[in-house]
């Protein structure tokens, strides 16, 4: 068993904590909710076991280094971060919904992983040897999950307001729309401060290895594209008020920016290109 | 008035919420259009892919720099004011709220929270009043009590010094843009390539061949670079000195994610390269003696070789060679002037393999493959054609260097100037090159070049005739030995990049800044809370309710953990 084997078995059992949050949602079945937590928990330590087995592989081959280096132990990780804050957030708040937009993406992260991106282990090449790849990568998908997540609740918000499905009583189950409302800003607040933490680490790590701190690199940019985009919603909620549609489509707008700095900076030429 | 009202009307632009969305959108909107147009190319790069017309427009809006151009740098200024006159503008508020001696309660506004919870209690009135004491208000801060009639009111209150969050982030953000200011007004960014062995104080900096000397030099003592099985590098290493008045003051290895800081400048490992070889090791084995020749030589260096075998030079060492279409890695080439005054082309592949002098036929295959001769006509005469761009027609013509031809159809007149080694054209390197001059007839002249690789490059010039030299096919002769390189040296150079960079523990500071006061606007909650013992003819009534500025959920929690231990008997 290695762990690309457990990475699939991992993919499988998040598909089917997303069924058993639908099934929970439709047919308003109390068990099925608890399944779904419990089979979510149980994939989330299938995915921490598959990076420590991982991280132990590298070992074995004799690179001895977190498994952080490339697209496929990002993602991996990515869909760890979207499920164990999510869990959080169930704890938290009790809001077993929120899962039905949240779990899919821990499944979706963790099967683009298996399915679409080289899974072979590779030793580190020299810019990537530093203490700062843990930290930066830590906090930047920190930061991406709680976007992820408070984008799967400003799409729950945009339901639940539009006029033409709000009378269905699925979408009566969701919750209200000031929860949500709240959610995502709480969710965002979250990932600003670690999307910060991320951009302020990865400056530092440049600075010591290439010599500055920012260089306009493409995913440098768009990082601070995403950062910029955030910052707009935040100063707009806390000062001018913005609340509820305006705030949920500035939300799904920067998770697209989130999105792109993740995958479509890969595209253009930089100094990530280990990201692909 | 008026201008009082102007500078109102100004300061209300320039602190308004309005201006901060518009210019943090702009920020992130325009950001955009660097990362899809590449940045800082030379203008030939742009032209090709754009077009002149496009590239016009980018030159106009400084698209090819676009984050050190005015109108972006204009944003982040507009942003800096923006911050810091919002910032001025509410920091009195701000600071009464924070430094306010005696912070006034309202009774009636705590007894409005929907946290409040309200209990009997039968439990005295001093034992109540202990708890609270020592339990609860100990974590706050600020405590103020008020005896009533009846009883007694608590008021505490912590952390009502987070409401200057908002302003460390701010000024962090202030403080990276000033850092930043600094280092490109006092710092430099450049780069230096050091050979193994050798010592360097010249930076350049820039791509417009500017530089700057270093107060010290910098040695190489030694560079080296690891592969993985791979073939994958895993990690490059310079071994440096600091040299200051003749006398090494610092030793130190650096590799990628480990410079080397020295009074303020800083050296990154950032590129590696080889030199081309020095001491060359060769032998040649001639076939009539039937004797190995050894011999030392560098590239470029003319070396008689013994029995009159003729006079070696090897010329050239190819990191990758290509040889007739097929990729043989690392090869030497050089010319051979034997005694009988033929002129070989020879490749010298590295490495190569034994000679083994009992397979004549092989080696006699392998030397007709790597050795070529070069036939006269190629050294002295050359047929040159001239297509004539109006009748269509062909004129061949045998010209010798220097010796000045018609041009048929009365266009001008031709000579053949020199064939060269390499022949440079837009940062490309065109191999061997035959250079010549046309004459038109009006007077005027124009240099042609003639790359053998591309015989029909005279195409370009639109001229009215086209001028194109015909490779001439080498004859094939034997040459009678086969020189082979047995080893040879060569040095590494070690890229560097160097910087100096004095804003950058102001950045840092902006950045612990903007990290921290984050952490406190976002995490951190001003608490106040409000507990009410009231005595009644048997109870005790208490009612405790609190409001946090951020964390709602978890005052709520709180107070009722409160009301829980109030309670309590213990």
């Amino acid at each position: 068993m290695d762990s690309s084997n457990i990475f699939s078995i991992t993919t499988f059992v998040y598909g089917f904590a997303c069924i058993m949050y639908v099934v929970f949602w439709i047919f308003k079945s109390k068990i099925s909710g608890k399944i779904a937590t419990a089979v979510l928990i149980f994939g989330s330590i299938l995915n921490i076991a598959g990076i420590g087995l991982r991280w132990s592989e590298t070992y074995k081959l004799g690179f001895g280094h977190a498994p952080l280096s490339n697209l496929f132990e990002s993602l991996t990780f990515f869909s760890l971060t979207i499920a164990l804050l999510y869990l959080f957030v169930e704890f938290k708040y009790g809001k077993k919904i929120l899962g039905v937009f949240a779990s899919p993406m821990a499944f979706l992260a963790i099967a683009y992983a298996s399915l679409g991106t080289n899974s072979q282990i590779a030793p580190l090449m020299p810019a990537l040897k530093s203490n700062w790849l843990i930290a930066h990568v830590l906090t930047c998908f920190l930061g991406y999950a709680a976007f992820a997540i408070a984008y799967g609740i400003s799409i729950m918000y945009l339901i639940k307001i539009s006029e033409s499905v709000n009378k269905m009583s699925i979408v009566k189950q969701l919750p209200d729309i000031t929860v949500l409302d709240d959610l995502t800003y709480k969710m965002i607040v979250f990932g600003f401060f670690f999307l910060t933490l991320g951009i302020i680490t990865g400056a530092v790590w440049a600075n010591s290895a290439w010599g500055r701190y920012w260089g306009w690199d493409p995913k440098e940019t768009w990082s601070l594209i995403t950062w910029f985009i955030y910052a707009t919603l935040l100063h707009a909620r806390l000062i001018k008020g913005w609340a509820g549609k305006k705030i949920a489509y500035l939300s799904i707008f920067g998770f697209v920016a989130v999105l792109f700095t993740y995958f479509g900076v890969n595209y253009l030429s930089g100094l990530h290109s280990y990201g692909s | 008035m008026k201008k009082n009202t102007t500078e109102n009307k100004l300061l209300t632009f320039f602190s308004s919420i309005k201006l901060t969305i518009f210019l943090l959108l702009a920020l992130a909107a325009t950001s955009v259009i660097g990362t899809v147009v590449e940045q800082n190319l030379n203008s030939f790069e742009y032209i090709n892919r754009y077009g002149q017309s496009v590239y016009d427009i980018f030159k106009l809006l400084n698209i090819t720099d676009m984050y050190h151009s005015w109108w972006f740098l204009l944003l982040i200024c507009l942003l800096v004011l923006n911050i810091i006159i919002c910032s001025i503008q509410n920091l009195k508020k701000t600071w009464d709220i924070i430094f306010v001696k005696n912070p006034k309660f309202n009774i009636n506004q705590f007894k409005k929270y929907k946290n409040r919870v309200q209990i009997l209690s039968n439990l005295p009135l001093e034992k109540l009043i202990e708890t609270v004491e020592t339990k609860i208000i100990k974590k706050y801060s600020y405590k103020k009590t008020d005896r009533t009639k009846n009883g007694i009111i608590f008021f505490a209150e912590k952390n009502r010094w987070v409401k200057s969050g908002v302003y460390i982030v701010h000024l962090g953000v202030v403080l990276l843009l000033v850092g930043s200011l600094i280092g490109s007004l006092f710092g430099f960014d450049g780069y230096m390539n050091i050979a193994e062995g050798e010592r360097n104080n010249v930076v350049k900096t820039g791509g417009s061949n500017k530089i700057r000397l270093l107060d010290f030099s910098v040695q190489c003592d030694k560079f080296n670079v690891l592969f993985y099985d791979s073939g994958m590098a895993e990690e490059y290493k310079s071994t440096l000195s600091i040299i200051e008045n003749s006398k090494v003051v610092l030793k130190k290895d650096i590799v990628v994610n480990s410079p080397l800081r020295y009074k303020g400048i800083n050296l990154f490992q950032s590129s590696y390269g080889v030199l081309d070889p020095e001491k060359i090791h060769a032998e040649i084995y001639n076939r009539q003696a039937e004797k190995i020749y050894e011999f030392d030589t560098v590239l470029g260096k003319k070396i008689t070789l013994p029995d009159d075998m003729g006079i070696l030079t090897i010329t050239n060492y190819h990191k990758s060679f290509n040889f007739k279409g097929r990729k043989m890695g690392k090869a030497f080439t050089g010319v051979l002037n034997t005694a009988d005054k033929d002129v070989f082309d020879i490749v010298m592949p590295y490495p190569f393999f034994e000679i083994k002098p009992s397979d004549q036929a092989d080696l006699s295959s392998m030397i007709n493959m790597l050795c070529t001769k070069r036939s006269k006509a190629y050294v002295e005469k050359i047929p040159v054609s001239f297509l004539s761009n109006k009748t269509k027609m062909v004129y061949k013509k045998i010209v010798e260097f220097g010796q000045s031809v018609k041009i048929p159809e009365d266009t001008g007149s031709f000579i053949l100037t020199e064939l060269k080694k390499s022949y440079s054209f837009k940062g490309h390197n065109l191999g061997e090159t035959y250079m010549g001059k046309v004459t038109y007839p009006s007077g005027d002249t124009v240099h042609i070049a003639i790359p053998r690789k591309y015989p029909k490059f005279d195409k370009m010039r639109n001229g009215k005739v086209i001028i194109k030299i015909e490779d001439i096919p080498a004859k094939e002769k034997e040459a009678a030995f086969l020189p082979v390189i047995s080893n040879f040296h060569s040095k590494y150079y070690t890229g560097l990049q160097v910087t100096k960079d004095p804003g950058v523990y102001t950045v840092y500071l902006g950045f612990i800044f903007i990290i921290s006061g984050c952490f406190i606007a976002f995490f951190m909650a001003h608490e106040r809370i409000c507990i009410i013992l009231e005595k009644t003819k048997k109870q005790t009534k208490i009612m405790i309710s609190g409001k946090s500025d951020k964390n709602a959920q978890g005052m709520k929690i709180k107070i009722s953990q409160f009301s829980r231990s109030i309670n309590k008997k213990r």
